[in-house]
């Protein structure tokens, strides 16, 4: 399952959601906002504190809005 | 496996103010209309907090304004894709010739409102230190510099006052630019009076370097023709805008400062091919004269469309 | 009535009741996440690790009254946006901060300690003040919290000693916390 690393006040997560979507790709949204475990989880995959960051694996990990990181990692 | 040809009446590049304004009147001509983004619907004014300046709204949330006007644009048949990117652009066809990563767009009308965007760090490694390092906002990210060694690149007054903001962070700020500073004399005066800023003119920035943050800058001095590397946490960037035109600049004039060349009425030197909004060179480039760009730019597409198929 | 005598929400959902931070130095703020531009968040979580060996708690109260950002510029040119969550201080439940629906707690904290100005020196405060005049004109007056990230400071007896509007940095209040401490 893919997962969204996200908030809502944040253009470039809604866009990667809205993304898969127009690809029919199901993916959970993981609001780091909202629920301080997601925060958490995001930190240690990507070592940062920027979003959206989209993973299936919690280890391979794509960073803001790139088509063709993201194409490749749900392929 | 060949890309799939698909007529459209008119294909809009770009979905700022100026290429959804003209969605909305295409679409409410019964033309059948495609609008190309590959940023955020809404371009410059997709993420601005309050704007104050568009008539009829004390103060309205860009993504607010935007979102209705999609949706308008929507409602009346106009399609908007924002995932597809264009690859390349023949115009001087009939019908002219987009070509995008997925389809090949036949379209009797183009309408460029591809706007601008803050020029970003020429460097390849641009792209490992956005955000880590490489900053285009010293509101936004200044404080993450706190007693840090930062750059500032740039010569303009937008730089410049960049630099002085930075001071209130750091004992020890750069200012690399690559010619002489293009600021007002007053805004000179005060970076020049800043005894934290120490001023690098005729510099570039050749190279980043850094494990997982930056750490070190190349900087060439481009009289002695000398690379030094110092060390800096941060680079404040401030080089000014970058019109869109880069795909069609082997078929369109440009202007010196690199945007399409077009009357008031938004007709460029080929026919069917219009130019609107910031990417047009002209004086104002203001929301509202996007939005007018659009809605010439429809009007005449449709006026056009309808004179050729008679 | 005294601080120690209201009781709020977690974001976890848990209730807390303020008297159990008797003793120790607060600071109440109201927060706010956006895309871009929460420095302060940083600045508060620097004042934490500072100071709370010492006694000292940092209380943050999600709000979203306040337009959903700040003014600043937002970076469109980045496909990515920056939420300060590194932060270790207690954060409470999202509520209102202002108006009649405000939380008793604000309600109280702005009934002690009066609006005096914004500090014009800080790079916000014309931004800010513009966007006040001309989006809600009435926040300006009274007393009321007029925008993110206002700042009450509470000594070790309860007592509110001062308010901080957005326009001072956490960093600028280190002192008066050491005096307290």
């Amino acid at each position: 399952m893919v997962k969204v690393y996200s908030f809502e006040a944040c253009p470039w997560c809604n866009k990667v959601k809205k993304y898969l979507d127009s690809k029919g790709v199901e993916y959970e949204v993981r609001d780091i906002e909202l629920n301080e475990d997601y925060a958490k989880e995001c930190l240690q995959i990507s070592g940062d504190t920027m979003v959206p960051v989209t993973t299936i694996d919690g280890k391979n990990f794509v960073l803001g809005f790139d088509k063709e990181k993201i194409d490749a990692l749900i392929a | 496996m060949a890309k799939e040809k698909i007529h459209k009446d008119i294909v809009i590049i770009g979905a700022g103010m100026a290429g959804l304004t003209a969605a909305m009147y295409a679409g409410r001509m019964n033309l059948d209309t495609l609008v190309l983004e590959n940023g955020l619907v809404g371009g410059q004014i997709a993420n601005a907090t309050g704007i104050e300046n568009y008539p009829g709204f004390i103060s309205v949330k860009g993504s607010d304004l935007i979102g209705t006007l999609q949706k308008q644009a929507e409602n009346f048949g106009a399609v908007i894709d924002e995932f597809d990117t264009i690859q390349k652009v023949t115009l001087r066809e009939n019908p002219k010739i987009i070509e995008t990563e997925e389809k090949i767009y036949l379209a009797d009308v183009v309408i460029i409102a591809s706007g601008m965007n803050r020029r970003k760090l020429p460097l390849a490694e641009e792209k490992k230190f956005a955000g880590r390092g490489v900053h285009y906002c010293e509101l936004c990210d200044g404080h993450m510099y706190q007693n840090k060694i930062i750059a500032v690149m740039g010569g303009g007054n937008a730089a410049l006052d960049a630099a002085n903001f930075l001071t209130k962070y750091t004992d020890k700020l750069y200012l690399i630019h690559r010619s002489n500073f293009r600021a007002d004399e007053v805004t000179q005066q005060k970076v020049r009076q800043n005894p934290k800023i120490e001023i690098m003119l005729q510099t570039e920035i050749t190279a980043l370097h850094g494990d997982k943050k930056l750490e070190n800058i190349d900087i060439l001095d481009k009289n002695s023709g000398v690379t030094k590397s110092i060390a800096v946490d941060g680079i404040f960037v401030n080089i000014g805008v970058v019109p869109n035109t880069d795909l069609f600049k082997d078929e369109l004039k440009l202007s010196e400062s690199g945007r399409i060349i077009a009357g008031e009425n938004c007709k460029t030197e080929i026919e069917g091919v219009f130019a609107a909004g910031d990417v047009r060179e002209k004086e104002i480039r203001q929301l509202t004269t996007a939005a007018a760009d659009g809605t010439t730019a429809a009007l005449l597409a449709e006026k056009l469309l309808r004179n050729f198929r008679g | 009535m005294g601080v120690y005598d209201f009781t709020v929400k977690t974001n976890k959902g848990i209730e807390k009741n303020l008297a159990d931070y008797k003793g120790k130095v607060l600071l109440i703020v109201n927060t706010a996440s956006k895309c871009g531009f929460t420095p302060q968040f940083e600045g508060l979580q620097k004042l934490y690790t500072d100071y709370k060996d010492k006694g000292f708690e940092i209380l943050g109260f999600p709000c979203n009254q306040f337009a959903a950002q700040d003014p600043g510029t937002a970076d469109e040119i980045q496909s990515f946006c920056k939420l300060n969550y590194g932060v270790t201080f207690q954060i409470f439940e999202k509520g209102d901060v202002r108006g009649e629906t405000a939380q008793p707690l604000f309600k109280y904290l702005t009934s002690q300690k009066k609006f005096e100005g914004f500090d014009e020196n800080h790079p916000i405060a014309k931004p800010l003040m513009n966007a006040l005049k001309e989006n809600f004109p009435e926040y300006l007056e009274g007393d009321g919290i007029k925008w993110n990230f206002t700042k009450f400071l509470i000594d070790k007896n309860g007592e509110v000693v001062a308010r901080f509007e957005p326009t001072t940095d956490p960093a600028d209040i280190a002192p008066e916390i050491e005096k307290l401490l």
